[in-house]
């Protein structure tokens, strides 16, 4: 063999040990869901996210995430960020490209993360079926304080699609809505109350850029009791003002009220592998009528939170509707590595 | 008035001189207290008593972190957590030292690593601090940073890092002595921590509570620790104190085993104030265990 082709399969090679060093972390989160409401038994079938995370250098790191919904919808992408969080200095971080923007407390987590299986229907009121994630960047600042107080300001290429995400391909088309740019803001405050307690508060503030004159803004605490890995206790709050507005497309002038949302969750863990919690939500104004629901859950995860298995119970109060129950049971299962857990 | 204000001013300015450690152990700020002396503040992220596996990333940590000149990790995959620790503290300067750099690992798995094994490390089990001579090595890497952080005393904390091994090695003799009864004894361990201690002190893991690592006991495999312990004649179990203590009240109360509390770090029990009297703790409450 002539060294010219010695050189290449050394090159090769080095290359393939290289790329096995750096590859990121790639995890997948399936679900299978099952709802029963008026009647009718659902099987939701299967949705699935995939994780690929990793340092991309050593001051920044990228985090892809990929969701597919529902069977039969296609895999849409939820968010592909670039996150710079060493070298910056004055304890700034940036976060560019497409990914929830830090709003309330609830925006950023994922929705294999809710105890009670769904996002509360007047929270999605505000911020969409499957909440904000927008092309924008994000700036944060660790603010100089001797506690932890950080603000976030974010410019965004898409503000919040008021209207459901529905499922329905036809009715999604009627439902969805464009919206413009937008700029968001959230300032928190942790607080250690003692080795295993904590609290955490956030206010949020949302604004359209170049049209209309509609704004957000939001109100979110969190409590967490730790005292092992055994047992916990969270209780986590947010209120949303969706302000009045008006908006006009294509010559005519819409008009909407002031919605008033919130929720309170309880969620109680116990003998490390059980947990059960209750949820209160309600809406000033869902299409011109007052919501409120109130729903208990309970989850079980034998090994980890490699499998989890949740039932979620709710009783919907909406104008003059009837009140409906709403039995939701999933079953989750994650493949690969996982992040520790974030308060 | 003047002479106070002086006095204040300069006792902040030597507090400010102290190079500030955050660990992610009790046992890695132990030593690193031990070798930097005054010219260190030393805090850990986990508690003794706290399982260095599951750390939920707190922001109060971060902060902790921000102000920190130098941060010990574990390495070896246990203290994962730390990674967003850091991440979050957006301290630039940060000096990050991984302490597993000059430790011989032990339990490398030799096939692929994959969740059907439990919680397997791929680069090796990594409690290692729990062997004396791995306590020293990782006092002397310490002593290397700290001395590239702050040149000025390295006079110091070369003078700390001889005492501390001095320290090691007067008590390694002792523990020769007066634990030598306890080389070649059989016990059952809730986790998988203790092998570099069991290597060291010649002790023997014969099965876990956990029938995986990081899996919680099931009916079956505590049947089959019953059959174990019974056919084996194994006397004793042992626990860190984050683990629930059912399993093993379960196997006592079936078997007659009996079940100590060990201290995996420092301050993960009273009596396990430093790296050595945890370390001391441990062979205690085992010969005490042992003694009929």
């Amino acid at each position: 063999m002539r060294p010219k082709y010695f050189l290449l399969l050394f090159v090769f090679i080095g290359s393939l040990q290289a790329q096995t060093s750096v590859n990121p972390d790639i995890s997948v989160i399936g679900e299978l869901g099952m709802s029963h409401f008026d009647d009718e038994t659902t099987l939701n079938a299967s949705s699935v996210e995939i994780a690929i995370e990793g340092y991309v250098n050593p001051y920044a790191r990228a985090d892809v995430y990929l969701h597919k919904h529902m069977d039969g919808h296609p895999i849409e992408l939820e968010e592909a960020v670039l996150s710079i969080e060493r070298g910056l200095p004055f304890g700034l971080a940036l976060r560019a490209g497409k990914f929830r923007p830090e709003f309330g407390g609830i925006n950023k987590q994922h929705l294999h993360l809710f105890p009670h299986i769904i996002l509360p229907v007047p929270v999605a009121q505000i911020l969409g079926d499957h909440k904000w994630s927008s092309s924008g960047l994000e700036a944060k600042w660790l603010l100089p304080f001797p506690w932890y107080n950080n603000l976030s300001v974010a410019f965004l290429q898409d503000g919040i699609s008021a209207e459901a995400h529905s499922h329905d391909e036809e009715e999604e088309e009627e439902t969805e809505e464009e919206t413009g740019k937008a700029f968001s803001s959230r300032y928190s405050m942790f607080f250690d109350l003692g080795d295993v307690s904590h609290l955490e508060i956030g206010l949020s503030y949302y604004q359209l850029v170049d049209e209309g004159d509609e704004n957000i803004s939001a109100v979110d605490f969190k409590y967490k009791w730790l005292p092992n890995k055994y047992r916990s206790l969270v209780w986590q709050n947010e209120l949303l003002r969706k302000s009045p507005s008006i908006h006009t497309e294509e010559g005519e002038v819409e008009e909407h009220h002031e919605i008033i949302t919130a929720y309170s969750m309880l969620n109680y863990k116990f003998n490390k592998v059980w947990n059960v919690g209750a949820i209160v939500d309600y809406s000033s104004d869902m299409e011109e009528a007052m919501y409120h629901s109130e729903g208990l859950f309970l989850g079980f995860s034998p090994v980890e939170e490699t499998t989890v298995f949740r039932v979620f119970l709710k009783q919907a109060h909406h104008g003059d509707h009837n009140p409906g129950l709403l039995v939701q049971a999933q079953l989750l299962w994650s493949l690969g590595p996982h992040k520790a857990h974030k308060f | 008035m003047l002479t106070r204000i002086i006095l204040v001013l300069a006792l902040s300015i030597s507090l400010q001189a102290k190079i500030n450690v955050v660990a992610s152990i009790t046992d890695l700020a132990d030593i690193a207290n031990q070798i930097g002396g005054k010219h260190v503040n030393t805090l850990s992220i986990a508690r003794g008593s706290q399982d260095p596996h599951y750390v939920e990333v707190l922001p109060s940590y971060m902060i902790k972190v921000k102000r920190a000149d130098m941060y010990l990790m574990v390495g070896m995959e246990l203290d994962q957590w730390a990674e967003q620790i850091i991440d979050g503290s957006r301290n630039s300067d940060l000096k990050i030292v991984d302490c597993s750099e000059n430790i011989i690992p032990l339990e490398i798995p030799t096939r692929k690593v994959d969740a059907s094994m439990g919680d397997i490390h791929p680069n090796g089990n990594p409690h290692y601090w729990l062997d004396p001579e791995n306590g020293k090595a990782i006092a002397r890497t310490i002593a290397r940073h700290l001395k590239e952080v702050d040149p000025q005393h390295t006079q110091e904390f070369d003078a700390n890092l001889v005492n501390f091994i001095e320290s090691i090695d007067k008590l390694e003799n002792e523990w020769a002595e007066k634990f030598s009864n306890l080389q070649g004894r059989s016990l059952i361990y809730y986790h998988n921590t203790w092998p570099y201690f069991n290597r060291y002190f010649g002790l023997k893991a014969v099965a876990f509570i956990e029938p995986n690592p990081g899996i919680m006991p099931t009916p079956t495999h505590l049947d089959h620790l019953i059959h174990l312990i019974q056919g084996q004649n194994i006397q004793l179990i042992a626990m860190e104190p984050y683990f629930s203590g059912k399993a093993p009240t379960f196997l006592k109360n079936k078997t007659d085993i009996a079940v100590v509390g060990l201290a995996q770090s420092v301050n993960a029990r009273k009596g396990t104030e430093t790296y050595q009297k945890m370390l001391t703790y441990n062979l205690e409450t085992l010969q005490k265990a042992f003694t009929p």
